[in-house]
């Protein structure tokens, strides 16, 4: 693990970024999960409430960033809408 | 009483000239409102989440079939954000001589009156490239799906969840006029490639798409996003981690509003630098991909 870890904290993407002033909140769980590079981190090991949990919470800090109070649609409205768009079949373009 | 008052005079005037701004923060009807995800996070036939749950190492056909499910979804979900891919190739300590592709895909969306290099984004950043099988623990096949398939899938929900906002907002300054002193900032995810290292991790051999990235890249003042590794059992409260200059001292380091609050503050200085080149601007227009 001790690779991992250097004066900025874990390895990751951010750190050329940073290396350049970029401000970053890194969100990663350390120590790393249990599953981290082994076959069990599949789909089965996901814990999804937590998924669905972290979603928000990016949403929620996005939504504040952006300063978005007030024009965010009722929750109903906006989950019609997610819902009306996964009826669409996708379209499949070519890379 | 007169130095009280000439103290707040002369913050305001501080404050103005910084372009500081504050946030409004989210009432809790705002943040009981946010839609779920529902079955787009469906591990087997979710939207979002089941195509990235693949294998798919840098330079691979996995990997080709995941960038097509992010093009086609952002295409269909959100038409007024702009993709672009970002090519690099590079050697690897597994590949020999053979130059590897790593494609980072940048989806974008900015305030319609901007310009690019005039603008600050916060930037939502997860990598979408699986590890490679090893000799010691990762065997063939391997997800990766904490790692970074999940974090993936959350900002494309968090995109879509903004999209009509930002319009409303966008629009709404747009009618009143804009005076030129408006706080511009958009919203960019960087979908980064080859993350992981090919056999073991060094500094050349690992963050293949971010340190391109980083050298084409001119980000001006935002702030980077990284989501990795979650979620998954165990890991409820992740460790959060700010560079040393917005984290004087660290209170509560699983604390999500403490970071909120030390960036309510923070200032948007417009780039005056040249816009990001990229090497390519459509997604069609790819080379690297035999059509």
């Amino acid at each position: 693990m001790d690779t991992f870890l250097n004066a900025w904290g874990v390895q990751d993407d951010h750190i050329p970024f940073m290396a350049r002033g970029v401000e970053v909140l890194h969100i990663i769980p350390t120590p790393f999960p249990s599953v981290w590079h082994t076959g069990d981190d599949d789909g089965e090991h996901l814990d999804i409430p937590t998924v669905h949990d972290w979603a928000k919470i990016v949403t929620a800090f996005v939504a504040e960033w952006m300063d978005l109070e007030g024009t965010l649609p009722p929750k109903a409205e906006a989950e019609a809408q997610i819902r009306a768009k996964r009826s669409v079949p996708l379209r499949k373009t070519e890379l | 009483m007169m130095e009280t008052r000439f103290l707040q005079t002369l913050l305001c005037l501080t404050y103005l000239l910084l372009g500081i701004s504050a946030f409004t923060p989210l009432s809790d009807e705002t943040l009981q409102n946010l839609p779920s995800a529902g079955t787009d996070f469906d591990i087997h036939d979710g939207a979002i989440l089941a195509p990235i749950l693949i294998p798919r190492v840098a330079g691979t056909p996995g990997s080709k079939l995941v960038q097509q499910h992010f093009v086609d979804w952002f295409q269909l979900h959100l038409p007024k954000w702009t993709i672009e891919f970002q090519n690099s190739t590079s050697k690897t300590p597994a590949t020999g001589d053979k130059q590897i592709p790593f494609v980072n895909i940048i989806i974008t969306r900015d305030p319609p009156w901007t310009k690019p290099g005039d603008v600050g984004r916060l930037a939502l950043v997860a990598h979408y490239d699986s590890k490679m099988e090893d000799t010691h623990q990762t065997p063939p096949g391997f997800i990766g799906a904490t790692d970074s398939a999940a974090p993936c899938a959350i900002i494309m929900h968090a995109a879509r969840s903004v999209d009509e906002a930002l319009t409303k907002k966008w629009t709404a300054m747009e009618a009143e006029g804009l005076n030129g002193l408006e706080e511009e900032k958009g919203v960019q995810i960087l979908l980064l490639d080859g993350e992981e290292a090919m056999v073991e991790w060094t500094d050349t051999d690992s963050l293949y798409g971010a340190r391109y990235g980083c050298i084409q890249d001119r980000f001006g003042r935002c702030l980077l996003t990284l989501l990795d590794h979650w979620p998954s059992p165990g890991s409820r409260l992740p460790m959060l981690r700010c560079p040393r200059t917005t984290m004087p001292s660290v209170p509560s380091p699983s604390s999500f509003f403490w970071i909120f609050s030390v960036h309510q503050t923070q200032t948007y200085r417009r780039s005056s630098k040249p816009p990001i080149g990229h090497t390519n601007i459509s997604p069609s227009l790819n080379p690297d991909y035999e059509h």
